[in-house]
């Protein structure tokens, strides 16, 4: 207060009323609000309090276990269930956006005519069910085949599909599936190795050392959750031991960064040296049984793979090659993953099979690589049968269930010139997708989250899902319309009586229910290499790139990898780890082969190849081999396998690219460290203790530690905190102005030589420091230095002067420049724990305080303190790799206490002597294989 | 202070907010001494109090007071699945944390903040529910005036 008697509250209340043009009124212009009580309250609903329903995740056919977080009967936040063997409680960027893909402003909320139409006819459930069965009807009558091609189903749902072709008078097979997860090589590459098991499930926390084999499993490939899990594992088990990762292919992908050598052969040339290891392999005697004349076999097939030859084609000298073989047969067990899309050419299935002879000589199968025993599965058509099947118009009705057959896969193309064969096409869908437009009837299914099913990941495993609430829109499931026709038909016999619903509840106890599923030993088989595997290993040449053609590279991302993107908001908005590029594609090229074709960041670049072309902008990347183009798998259907020769050309300048890169390179600012060994001790700065200000007084300290060895950059963190804390989503063009609201930003670098980059990936949240720069600053003190710790932000008080945000040297507060609308139903996606924020307000990480607040409330209920490990904000729940743990530091014994003591942990420029409450553990970067 | 005069206004402006049941608080709460957590079952459980529900309501006047017309017109709503609805008086802004029990578990009478609700035949806000009318009670009790209790 100063000396005339009036204080700062004082004089902004007098400014308000000398303004007094301006409505402050109050009440009188408030809307009169009604309270809408329950007719008949729900049982056990404890208004304010969330309640949470365990189900599965079908964002992708992994089939990780969820656990919903509903407020009030909706749901408003997945979490992981820790009781499922999958994903064990952590949940990817992609299942944290099935939140919005449930309040989707644009998901269907009834049956649609569409084929034919300009804009799809909206119909009532009794007019789409009357289709149909006329549809069905008439596709039998004419003697037609009904077939039906499905997103993965392996439950009750695909079983139900059969029956009911079968009671339709159809073949069971005539059920196609596409599964954007799935390999094409993987199937075929199995038969030839070991006599067509199914695909086998990985132990990557097993293993000692990896080698990927272009394979992505930390951006997207495989199993999202449980492939980065399974990694974490191994590198906490084997760190101090000297684990290896190795990763083979020509892109420095995430995953690719996280290894602790990057090896980049020449195009197609993955297969020589993963047959150089069998070569050794062998030599070194097969560790698994091998009959005499299976290996007489292979021998002479694998005589020409030395190391020396191998080292011609693919540019690896010999000696690198035989450093890799020794470290992955000196390991046991080790194991060797892929191909993936990145180097899976045309010799895709040669690759693949080799990949699992390695595994089987290094010992590795049944270790690392486990194969289940499990039932055969029953006959089905593959998509290329469907295609034919279609193509002789011989499919008289086809029902479609949230598969985009027309929107991506490989037969997209034929499949669209032969669509017209079909007479009659229905599509099960939540949004109107490509193929769903090209249906003669849409029937709009309940969401995932509000739905019955059951997932079996493999023997062992089978996730149960149940509804999180009740349907928001008047959708029907899938399974009820199909039986409900093939009653109306009267070829109802052989299917359940009654609805899908009490079918799954019939089959499920209330505990397996409130566990998430029935999980269980699984159950394993052993497998043999058959005596001439050597067959299936040859190889077709891998074009060369010259003159303006490029060899394509393929990778998997959040945003294309189940289809053409464009479908969920978040995982627009979120940027591609590598690249930082949001709401859109793009081409990686490197620097040289740019300026070979006059393109820089940003230009917009046309991609020719036989059968197709795509306009995308140009990104120079020096993590991408010289001669190559790189772009995201599954952005256009229809691309083709990499190692082909494309065309690129510039089509012109570009807008400018959303994308959140600051600048790429440390340039010695020591923010995301690394140290040797996981032992070394991170050189920490002199940093003298001073302050104008009395230090604080803490009751508590909440803090953080992130361990950036774990830290694989996969944005689950963001996705997370987007949905608890109701952080809008920008669009591409306020992102390209540097308006993204995300409260963590997920720091990419690119350090070292261009020949030799080296990635390094930095979340950075809000640091909530102890000597706070925006603190100090702000003029109406909506952020203070809360007494646990906290830098806290007070919203209703902010006044917009950003002088926070520009004095925070982490930059880590966001603006509002804009009110972002919250379109009906997207509103309910909100949650009610976390205040909306308004055009000209500041604000930024809270460590979650909503989670604080609701830990502290019930300890203080319960009459004990908080326990450690009782509040996890929504990052730290989520991540994959376990990378994030959060408690009060100033108790010694808890979690996050012993990390920050860790010899690798350090602050973000300590030297600033803001004393942050965000820890970082270094990451491991053994020297001489950086 | 009372400060009914906006509440009144409203409620001329919101026909359905006159009332269209005329619930009576003095009956309910003063002449038959109901308890206010016999209704509000959630006052000390949860962070908000609670409208009991239709069914709740009728659990009682299934047999009480069935004669007359403003039960008769609850009857018929329920009879067709619906809730009367009631104007809210204590509106919160959204960026308010308020927990309800942890008010009721320190003792505090409801009368405290909403007033003599048993002699209101109509309720009235009684509390300006501003920031400063929160905080002089905190001071007073001497309990935590910390910014980030109350504001999320």
């Amino acid at each position: 207060m100063d000396a005339s008697g009036i204080g700062r509250r004082k004089f902004i209340g007098s400014a308000i009323v000398a303004g007094a043009a301006a409505p402050v009124a109050g009440c009188a212009e408030k809307a009169v609000k009604r309270i809408i009580p329950y007719v008949v309250p729900p049982e056990d609903v404890v208004p304010g309090e969330a309640r949470f329903y365990r189900t599965v995740c079908r964002a992708c056919p992994a089939g990780c276990g969820l656990s919903v977080r509903t407020r009030e009967g909706r749901a408003v936040k997945v979490e992981g269930n820790p009781d499922h063997p999958v994903n064990r409680g952590a949940v990817c960027a992609r299942g944290q956006g099935a939140i919005f893909d449930l309040y989707d402003v644009e998901r269907l909320r009834e049956p649609r005519a569409a084929r034919g139409r300009a804009s799809a006819e909206k119909l009532s459930w009794e007019a789409a069910e009357r289709a149909l069965v006329e549809g069905l009807k008439k596709a039998l009558e004419g003697g037609k085949k009904v077939a039906i091609a499905s997103r993965p189903e392996p439950g009750s749902l695909g079983s139900l599909f059969r029956s009911w072709l079968t009671a339709l008078g159809q073949d069971a097979s005539q059920l196609a599936t596409l599964d954007p997860l799935a390999d094409p090589w993987s199937t075929p590459a199995l038969a030839a190795a070991f006599g067509a098991p199914d695909a086998p499930a990985y132990q990557l926390g097993a293993a000692k050392m990896i080698l990927s084999v272009g394979a992505d499993f930390l951006d997207g490939w495989g199993s999202p959750v449980e492939m980065p899990h399974g990694f974490s594992e191994m590198r906490q088990r084997t760190r101090a031991e000297d684990g290896r990762f190795v990763y083979l292919g020509p892109r420095l992908s995430a995953t690719a960064s996280a290894a602790d050598q990057w090896l980049a052969p020449a195009p197609g040339s993955e297969l020589d040296v993963v047959l150089c290891l069998a070569r050794a392999a062998l030599a070194a005697g097969p560790k698994a049984e091998l009959a005499p004349a299976a290996a007489d076999g292979l021998r002479s097939a694998l005589e020409p793979y030395t190391a020396e030859s191998v080292e011609r084609r693919s540019g690896i000298s010999a000696g690198e090659i035989q450093k890799l073989a020794e470290s992955f047969l000196g390991a046991s067990p080790s194991l060797c993953l892929g191909p993936g899309p990145a180097v899976a050419t045309r010799n895709g299935v040669a690759l693949a099979t080799a990949v699992h002879l390695l595994n089987y000589l290094s010992g590795n199968v049944g270790q690392t690589v486990l194969f289940h025993e499990r039932e055969a599965a029953p006959a089905a058509w593959t998509l290329e049968e469907l295609a034919r099947a279609v193509e002789a118009g011989e499919v008289g009705a086809l029902i479609v269930h949230h598969a985009d057959l027309l929107g991506m896969g490989p037969l997209a193309a034929r499949l669209r010139a032969a669509w017209a064969k079909v007479p009659f096409v229905a599509a099960f869908a939540n949004r109107l997708d490509e193929t769903a437009r090209a249906a003669d009837l849409v029937l709009a299914d309940h969401h995932f989250l509000e739905a019955w099913g059951d997932l079996p990941v493999r023997p062992g495993v089978l996730g149960l899902q149940q509804p999180a609430m009740v349907p928001l829109h008047p959708t029907r499931p899938a399974a009820d319309v199909l039986l409900a026709a093939a009653r109306k038909l009267e070829k109802g016999a052989g299917l359940p009586e009654g609805d899908f619903a009490s079918f799954i509840r019939g089959k499920a106890t209330p505990s397996e229910l409130e566990k998430g599923g029935r999980f269980s030993a699984e159950p394993l088989r052993t497998v043999a290499l058959p005596e001439r595997v050597q067959e299936a290993l040859a190889a077709k040449p891998t074009p060369t790139p010259d003159g303006g053609m490029l060899s394509l590279v393929l990778f998997p991302t959040l945003r294309y990898q189940l289809g053409p993107g464009g479908a969920n908001a978040l995982l627009e908005e979120i940027p591609d780890p590598v690249s930082t590029i949001c709401w859109s594609g793009w081409v990686e090229l490197h620097p040289e082969t740019a300026e070979q074709l006059s393109l820089a960041t940003g230009d917009r670049a046309t991609v020719k190849w036989e059968g197709g072309t795509i306009e995308l902008p140009a990104w120079v990347y020096p993590g991408v081999r010289r001669g190559m183009a790189a772009l995201p798998a599954g952005i256009v259907a229809g691309l083709p396998a990499a190692g082909t020769l494309v065309q690129l050309a510039k089509a012109g300048p570009g807008k400018q690219l959303a994308r959140t890169e600051g600048s790429p390179r440390q340039l010695d600012r020591m923010l995301a460290r690394e140290v040797p060994t996981v032992r070394s001790e991170v050189p920490k700065p002199h940093v003298p203790k001073r302050s104008m200000y009395p230090e604080h007084a803490h009751k508590r300290r909440w803090a953080m530690a992130v361990d950036l060895d774990r830290c694989t950059g996969c944005s689950a963190c963001m996705a997370a905190c987007y949905v608890e804390n109701n952080t809008p989503v920008v669009g591409p063009t306020d992102v390209a102005h540097g308006r993204e609201m995300s409260w963590i930003r997920m720091d990419r670098f690119i350090d070292g030589p261009d020949e030799r980059p080296r990635l390094s990936f930095l979340p950075v949240m809000c640091q909530q420091c102890c000597n706070a720069p925006c603190e100090g600053v702000c003029p109406v003190y909506v952020t203070y230095h809360h007494h646990e710790g906290l830098n806290a932000q007070i919203y209703n008080r902010c006044v917009g002067t950003r002088y926070c945000e520009n004095n925070c040297p982490y930059h880590a507060r966001r603006f509002n420049w804009w009110n972002y609308p919250h379109p009906e139903p997207s509103h309910l996606a909100l949650n009610p724990d976390v205040t909306v924020r308004e055009r000209g307000i500041t604000e930024k990480c809270s460590f979650c305080i909503q989670r604080i607040r609701s830990a502290e409330e019930h300890a203080k209920l319960e009459g004990r303190p908080v326990r450690d490990g009782e509040v996890v904000p929504a990052c730290a729940q989520t991540c994959p790799t376990q990378a994030i743990v959060f408690g009060d530091i100033r108790d010694g014994a808890s979690g996050v206490a012993k990390v920050a003591a860790d010899p690798r942990a350090y602050r973000m420029m300590e030297q600033l002597n803001a004393e942050p409450g965000v820890y970082y553990l270094a990451r491991v970067r053994p020297e001489d294989k950086a | 202070m009372v400060v009914s005069g906006c509440n009144s206004a409203r409620a001329a402006e919101d026909p359905a907010a006159a009332g269209d049941i005329p619930f009576d608080h003095t009956i309910h709460a003063g002449e038959l001494g109901m308890e206010c957590l016999a209704c509000h079952t959630f006052a000390d459980k949860a962070t908000v109090a609670g409208i009991p529900s239709a069914s709740k309501c009728m659990g009682c006047h299934r047999f009480a007071a069935t004669d007359k017309a403003p039960i008769k017109k609850l009857a018929a709503l329920v009879e067709q699945g619906k809730a009367p609805t009631w104007r809210k008086d204590y509106a919160l802004a959204d960026h308010v944390y308020f927990s309800h029990r942890m008010h009721v578990r320190t003792g505090l009478a409801c009368q405290t903040c909403h007033g003599p609700v048993e002699t209101m035949k109509q309720v009235q806000r009684v509390s300006s529910l501003e920031m400063g009318w929160c905080l002089e009670c905190h001071k007073q009790r001497q309990v935590s005036v910390d910014c980030l209790v109350c504001h999320k």
